[in-house]
């Protein structure tokens, strides 16, 4: 059983704008899965339909052999980690630091048993001299990292990153291929939406090239 | 037929179905008025079942309105008490069935509105002289109220994607969380509206005093009839209210 499967899968935004047709696709958690393709061809699409945030026209998901329509947002998130292609969608606090510890505070941990854990994440993403600036304010790039840093705060068992490098220059791009590369070694499946072919071709084990609706294995 | 109405039209028969909905009190005739409604919303060619679905949501909030006004207004026969204490009287009922259809009324005429496009509305304004400052805002929040509705929807699904559950949160948690969504919504809301004020800046808005259009809206036979029946049903509802 793979970690994420779809079975005869039909997407469409309208009837003039149909982007997947009988599509099906199988996700192993062991390796980098990444998803390229033209602007419009559906990446995100297909991302968004594997975190439940869009529901299929026909056909099914699976998340570890469960159906994910029976599954709540809440439940997927504690499974998947999902970078949003826009950082501004998910950041919900006041302070960078508290950006970090949102969602352990939520789940009731004490502060002690954050604290290290938020610090570790600040050094690693470059963003210990801003922990007490207000996140709307940062640029994109910062923003971009303290999105990926506050997803990966949760230790998720697979990441999906939307464009993950937008905004990114090339020393914090290196930065962040080295943090992901540590991520896949310690066993977090990842699946990496990307336009940047050396980004993927950095992390990735398998391309899945989206063309006119259809998905064409391509050699990593 | 009537998708083809000039949105002038379709304003006037708006206010002439939901004019009535706030003046009268009277259920049987606020039920006719619902029911003239939904006609002709069909015949706009609205899509009122999209509409209803998402109505459908907050059909509990009707019943804690009947409550409400069973409670605090307390008219008519007692049909529920614990106690000495009213939960629900014959009046009450009467009251939360008429405010139902009262916005049962104005949400399904102005659903109308939705059968024309955001450019007819500004211009059908211009063209009743109406300044274009003014039209311009009012299709600012045509544009962006969906937006900003859809924004609340997404940083509510984006925090459960960070693995809460707020079913699974305390009430006070819970309620804690939902303020949450309102720091990304607010401040996006006000970076975009920056972004537009410089852009309109960029883009000459208000340059010279007088606009010409490339369209223009013109009133046909079957506008004229629509208004004229429209007043005269208006009319004859309100009449028949307070005089008989």
């Amino acid at each position: 059983m793979d970690f994420l499967e779809f079975k005869k899968l039909d997407f469409k935004y309208s009837e003039d704008r149909k982007i997947f047709r009988n599509i099906d696709l199988s996700i192993s958690k062991r390796i980098c899965t990444a998803i390229t393709g033209p602007n419009g061809s559906g990446k995100t699409t297909l991302g968004k339909l594997m975190t439940g945030i869009l529901k299929p026209e026909k056909g099914k998901v699976f998340l570890e052999g469960k159906d994910l329509s029976g599954l709540t947002h809440g439940m997927t998130g504690k499974k998947i980690g999902y970078l949003f292609q826009n950082p501004d969608l998910q950041i919900f606090t006041l302070r960078v630091s508290e950006e970090l510890s949102f969602t352990h505070r939520f789940l009731g941990n004490s502060s002690e048993d954050i604290e290290p854990e938020v610090c570790r994440m600040l050094e690693l993403f470059h963003l210990s001299d801003l922990k007490d600036q207000i996140p709307f304010n940062l640029s994109r790039g910062e923003r971009q990292r303290l999105a990926l840093a506050s997803v990966m705060m949760n230790k998720p068992e697979y990441l999906i990153l939307d464009e993950p490098t937008t905004g990114l220059d090339n020393i914090r791009k290196k930065i962040l291929i080295d943090i992901l590369k540590s991520q896949i070694k310690n066993g977090t499946g990842m699946l990496i939406i990307s336009h940047d072919h050396n980004f993927i071709k950095s992390l990735a084990h398998r391309v899945i090239k989206i063309d006119d609706g259809k998905l064409i294995e391509k050699d990593a | 037929m009537l998708k083809k109405l000039d949105v002038r039209t379709k304003i006037i028969l708006v206010l002439c179905l939901s004019t009535p909905a706030v003046l009268v009190q009277d259920p049987y005739i606020m039920a006719g008025l619902l029911l003239v409604s939904i006609i002709v919303s069909l015949f706009a060619g609205s899509n009122l079942k999209r509409i209803l679905k998402s109505l459908s949501k907050i059909w509990y909030m009707f019943f804690i309105l009947i409550l409400a006004q069973s409670i605090f207004g307390g008219s008519g026969t007692e049909l529920l008490s614990i106690g000495r204490f009213t939960i629900i009287t014959g009046g009450g009922i009467i009251k939360g069935v008429e405010f139902m259809l009262r916005l049962l009324i104005i949400i399904v005429s102005a659903t109308i509105m939705t059968t024309s496009n955001q450019r007819e509305i500004v211009q059908g304004l211009n063209q009743w002289k109406i300044p274009y400052e003014i039209s311009f805002m009012v299709s600012i929040a045509i544009r962006f109220l969906p937006m900003l509705a859809a924004e609340i929807k997404n940083t509510l699904t984006a925090i459960q994607l960070r693995g809460i559950d707020p079913r699974e949160l305390k009430f006070s948690k819970r309620i804690k969380l939902y303020r949450y969504i309102f720091n990304p919504v607010l401040i996006n809301t006000v970076k975009k509206a920056q972004k537009l004020s410089v852009v309109m800046e960029a883009r000459a808005f208000r340059a010279y005093s007088t606009r010409t259009s490339y369209l223009v809206l013109k009133f046909t036979r079957i506008d004229y009839l629509t208004i004229f029946a429209s007043l005269i049903i208006m009319t004859a509802v309100l009449f028949y209210y307070y005089y008989f």
